[in-house]
């Protein structure tokens, strides 16, 4: 049973995880997660590595199904669907290994992604030119994206994203690979996303980070949702500072 | 989709304009036009020997195969190993059916196509909904393309069977058949154009950009909301469509029909040689492949008639050092830059 530190009740849930376990060959991942996303917060799952936090983004995004428990969506169960139909709902994730289309263009990895949601806002074009500049990849545009270096492919699968016009964006270890630098504007830029009503969800290992940018924060160990609650309280919490901080 | 219509000023329509030929501006539509007017012009106007105008049919049947095969083999990234399987579908499809119902292999042309389009999609379906990829793809087309071949050997009293049919010749331009055999370069000609106008305008359409986006990466073309099983099945069905027509022209051509004619695995294979040598990523390569592997084929064929075999080995050998030293072949050469890929449509 999760401790709920802060955060007890939640409003508005855009997202709601109830009671997903998802084992392999006899291993038990996920023993049983409930976990309710509230719309246009900035949610942090955190845990030890082989927690379950990936897996558990693959659930919600359909890549992978669960053996138990629904995964609830603007009050739908979205639990059966296809990951492309999820995406169409507006469900985007990024990968902890960088996805993006090596042999296509910088600019085009963002047009393929430019208008396969219901949701998507105004002009593409506009869009990918904004997004691009933004995440300083508009002198590659023309670049195979097989030629960009890991973090600028970490960049562009960003950018792709956001092309997408999301309402809920799962963002698995966004910021690892990343400049020092942008990564202070990239988390603006979620903070702006955020203040235009998106919901995201991040996995990251940067505590502090995570505590800086999160509205709350969920902590994953043995399979299931050990704590969730506000920043402060998590990170000053004596079990998370043993696992992350080594205690210190 | 909302891709760029056409290419205004400014920067930031610079770094989005979509692939074609209007990245190189008129003197791309110039030498194209004097191309083509080449091309139509070479049986009559240069007074050639008829061998030289079945060359250049070769030349364009192969480039119709091979611009085909791009579409799902580079474009949707699926390497279709039994593609011959569907050429020999439109064949036998439209021989039969004018063998036994004397209906007009115009008609049957059709019917090939759609039969073919059926198939595809009997096999494919199963291969891209249950996740065969990669090698196993390719394995499970091999075995598409062995059974059609084993079927139509085996139901001899109805195909012919290994001995094959011979078509009867009844000189009608409703049936496929004409007095100048010149109309069959024209026909083959028109095509191959359509074949290669469909690849030009696929690559880039969303359809294209889906498919290609799925030949990168599944999973993240899933994340984009692209169905993969769709835009797999489409460049299957559509390669499988346009090698079914290829493969009725051929018959009524040749005026001769068996398994090993049309729907052998080194048919196949040459299919896959075309476009891999042109670059089967670009709308242009199984042209260019097939401009420049036939006449050498045929070249080597008739220089070591006394020696069987020879020809094949060299053939081998060439092939190896151009993959070796251009693994995308000749217009993966033009992907490092940036105009040059966009007008290739890499």
């Amino acid at each position: 049973m999760a401790k709920d530190c802060g955060l007890v009740t939640m409003t508005n849930s855009i997202l709601s995880i109830q009671s997903v376990k998802k084992s392999f060959g006899g291993l038990d991942v996920l023993k049983g997660i409930n976990l309710d996303i509230e719309q246009g917060k900035i949610t942090g799952i955190i845990g030890p590595n082989g927690a379950g936090k990936s897996t558990l983004f693959d659930i919600i995004s359909g890549y992978q199904k669960a053996n138990e428990g629904k995964i609830i969506f603007e009050g739908k169960d979205v639990s059966a669907l296809m990951p492309h139909l999820l995406a169409r709902q507006g469900v985007i994730r990024t990968f902890q290994l960088t996805r993006i289309f090596r042999n296509l263009t910088v600019a085009e990895n963002l047009l393929v992604f430019s208008s396969n949601s219901k949701n998507q806002k105004g002009n593409s074009n506009e869009r990918a030119i904004e997004i691009l500049e933004f995440v300083h990849l508009s002198g590659l545009a023309n670049a195979e994206a097989s030629t960009l270096s890991y973090g600028q492919s970490k960049l562009l699968e960003f950018a792709q994203v956001l092309m997408h016009s999301p309402k809920i964006l799962l963002l698995d270890e966004p910021f690892a690979g990343i400049n020092p630098g942008l990564i202070d504007q990239m988390m603006e830029h979620l903070r702006k996303l955020q203040s235009e009503g998106l919901t995201i969800v991040l996995i990251e290992h940067n505590l502090p980070m995570v505590a800086k940018l999160c509205d709350s924060i969920a902590v994953v160990s043995n399979g299931v949702i050990e704590m969730h609650g506000e920043p402060d309280v998590i990170v000053n919490d004596s079990r998370v500072k043993e696992v992350f901080l080594g205690g210190h | 989709m909302r891709f760029p219509k056409k290419k205004t000023s400014g920067e930031p329509d610079n770094i989005l304009t979509i692939p074609g030929l209007q990245n190189a501006g008129w003197p791309a539509f110039f030498g194209i036009a004097i191309i083509l007017v080449g091309i139509l012009a070479f049986p009559v106007a240069f007074d050639v020997r008829f061998y030289f105008v079945q060359v250049g049919i070769l030349i364009m049947f192969y480039a119709t195969l091979g611009t085909a095969w791009g579409i799902v083999g580079g474009y949707a990234g699926q390497h279709s190993i039994g593609q011959a399987a569907f050429v020999g579908i439109g064949a036998y499809t439209s021989t039969l059916l004018y063998m036994k119902l004397n209906i007009s292999p115009w008609i049957g042309l059709f019917a090939g196509m759609l039969l073919a389009a059926f198939v595809a999609v009997i096999i494919g379906y199963p291969l891209f909904r249950y996740g065969l990829k990669g090698d196993y793809f390719a394995l499970g087309t091999v075995a598409l393309g062995l059974i059609i071949f084993e079927v139509t050997t085996s139901f001899s009293s109805f195909t012919g069977g290994s001995q094959g049919i011979p078509l009867k010749y009844e000189e009608n331009p409703l049936n496929f058949q004409f007095p100048n055999r010149t109309v069959y370069y024209y026909i083959i000609f028109v095509i191959w154009l359509a074949t290669v106008i469909t690849s030009y305008k696929l690559r880039r359409s969303r359809a294209g950009f889906e498919m290609l986006a799925v030949r990168d990466d599944e999973i993240a073309a899933a994340r984009g909301g692209i169905s993969v099983l769709k835009a797999k099945l489409t460049a299957f069905v559509l390669a499988g469509v346009i090698s079914a027509a290829a493969g009725t022209f051929f018959a009524q051509f040749i005026l001769f029909l068996d398994p090993g004619t049309v729907m052998s695995l080194a048919i196949s294979v040459q299919i896959i040689l075309v476009a891999v040598l042109g670059g089967m990523n670009s709308y242009l390569g199984g042209t260019l492949g097939a401009i420049i592997l036939i006449p050498v084929s045929q070249l080597l064929a008739s220089t070591f008639t006394e020696r069987p075999g020879t020809d094949l080995a060299l053939y081998g050998v060439i092939l190896i050092i151009l993959m070796l030293f251009m693994p995308n072949g000749i217009l993966g050469l033009f992907r490092k830059s940036p105009k040059w890929r966009k007008i290739v449509g890499w």
